[in-house]
């Protein structure tokens, strides 16, 4: 009886041996696993913050080309940025210090913008949003055309009203409108705005999502 | 033989976890976009023209001997056209991009700048009897200037299409700048509506 008890004893104590072996062995796989996975995952965290910063280094490069893409599809457009403005005047005629008339004429003043001539560089810096930056050049004046059957003068005696006044008008007024379009900054201010808005306007909603602005300047022409 | 099913599902779930953040973002194309472009793409127009007006010589004995006069005067102004985004609309349908809208129009009333004296040539006045231009004459002179400038501008149908055209201009080289970035080549479709 006691063989028995101390066989059975025996057979127990080598199951929870054998118990115990196996939970040691099966706790080091386990922990193997759990350091395998760790490592994955700092593996793949690093994995992820390179693509992630190439990806982003990606996007921006790709930003630049799409507004330059887009710009070159425009500067051909010679059309978008100039435009001609109604400069109707009147011109004062003198002899000898003394006004001879008042010649009103219509006139035509054509300026604009060389959309071709355009740079672009971006800007960025941490914790601040990018901004993409547009160069154009100044707004010029491209042509200038009277309407000589317009010209209407005011004379101060009839004795100027001579059959030689509508020649004589006519340069004057032509004369007149080159040097308005030369000095006055108020039409090529217009058409400086309107070659602004016209690339702000095509770049803007190409940008938006990136978080970038954009910002069109004024630079002197090459 | 149960290791390697455990390493794969380890990397799925990696990948799961961080792979979906990364997935690149596309430019689409969308309404407001374009009602965008449409709202900048205005387009200043600067004049400056020129009232024509005569002053005829009153009635009666007070009048006598007055002449009629005539004068000119010299105004500036800016008029702003535009395409109304609130109309503009599109469809797409494969890689064809339709455009529906309406053509420009005046934005902004125009606005005529301060005439100043400078800008007023008058004939000659009678010597026997003053037929004088007073503040009412010019008054009437300038109103006469602020209809002038609208009707110059309404009439002005080549700078509506100028100004139709850069938007739709605009509008077509944007989408066509999309297309390339994700990679389809768009046919862009104007349709003209009502404003």
């Amino acid at each position: 009886m006691d063989d028995v008890k101390k066989s059975s004893k025996k057979e127990d104590d080598k199951r929870q041996k054998e118990i115990e072996k196996q939970w040691s062995k099966a706790g080091f796989n386990f922990g193997l696993y759990a350091v395998f996975a760790c490592l994955l995952l700092i593996l793949a965290f690093y994995a992820y913050k390179e693509i992630n910063k190439n990806f982003l280094q990606q996007k921006e490069g790709e930003l630049t080309v799409t507004a330059e893409s887009a710009l070159e599809k425009i500067k051909e457009r010679t059309d978008l940025s100039t435009a001609m403005y109604t400069y109707n005047s009147v011109v004062t005629v003198y002899e000898d210090e003394k006004i001879k008339y008042h010649a009103a004429y219509k006139g035509k003043i054509t300026a604009g913008v060389d959309l071709s001539k355009f740079t672009l560089s971006k800007v960025t810096s941490q914790n601040k949003p990018g901004k993409l930056i547009i160069t154009i050049p100044k707004a010029e004046i491209q042509d200038t055309n009277i309407d000589q059957n317009s010209i209407d003068c005011i004379f101060t005696n009839n004795k100027y009203n001579t059959e030689t006044v509508q020649a004589e008008a006519i340069n004057k007024c032509s004369d007149d409108l080159k040097r308005a379009a030369a000095e006055d900054e108020r039409i090529k201010e217009a058409a400086q705005n309107n070659a602004i808005n016209s690339v702000k306007a095509l770049i803007e909603p190409l940008v938006k999502d990136s978080g970038y602005t954009v910002e069109v300047k004024v630079g002197e022409s090459e | 033989m149960m290791k390697t099913p455990k390493i794969i599902s380890i990397i799925v779930t990696c990948a799961l976890l961080f792979g979906c953040s990364t997935k690149k973002e596309v430019k689409s194309l969308s309404k407001y976009d374009i009602q965008n472009i449409c709202k900048i793409a205005t387009l200043d127009l600067y004049y400056q023209n020129v009232a024509k007006g005569t002053k005829s010589p009153g009635t009666g004995l007070v009048h006598t001997f007055e002449t009629e006069r005539k004068f000119f005067i010299r105004y500036t102004g800016k008029v702003t056209l535009g395409v109304n985004a609130d109309n503009v609309d599109i469809k797409i349908k494969d890689n064809e991009v339709t455009v529906t809208m309406p053509k420009a129009e005046i934005i902004s009333e125009p606005t005529v700048d301060a005439i100043s004296a400078n800008d007023i040539f008058i004939s000659p006045d009678s010597f026997l009897n003053k037929n004088e231009i007073d503040q009412d004459d010019q008054k009437k002179a300038i109103e006469i200037a602020q209809n002038e400038m609208l009707e110059t501008a309404k009439n002005d149908s080549e700078k509506y299409d100028l100004a139709t055209d850069r938007a739709q201009s605009l509008i077509k080289s944007f989408i066509e700048a999309v297309g390339e970035e994700i990679g389809v080549q768009y046919v862009v479709v104007f349709n003209t509506k009502d404003s």
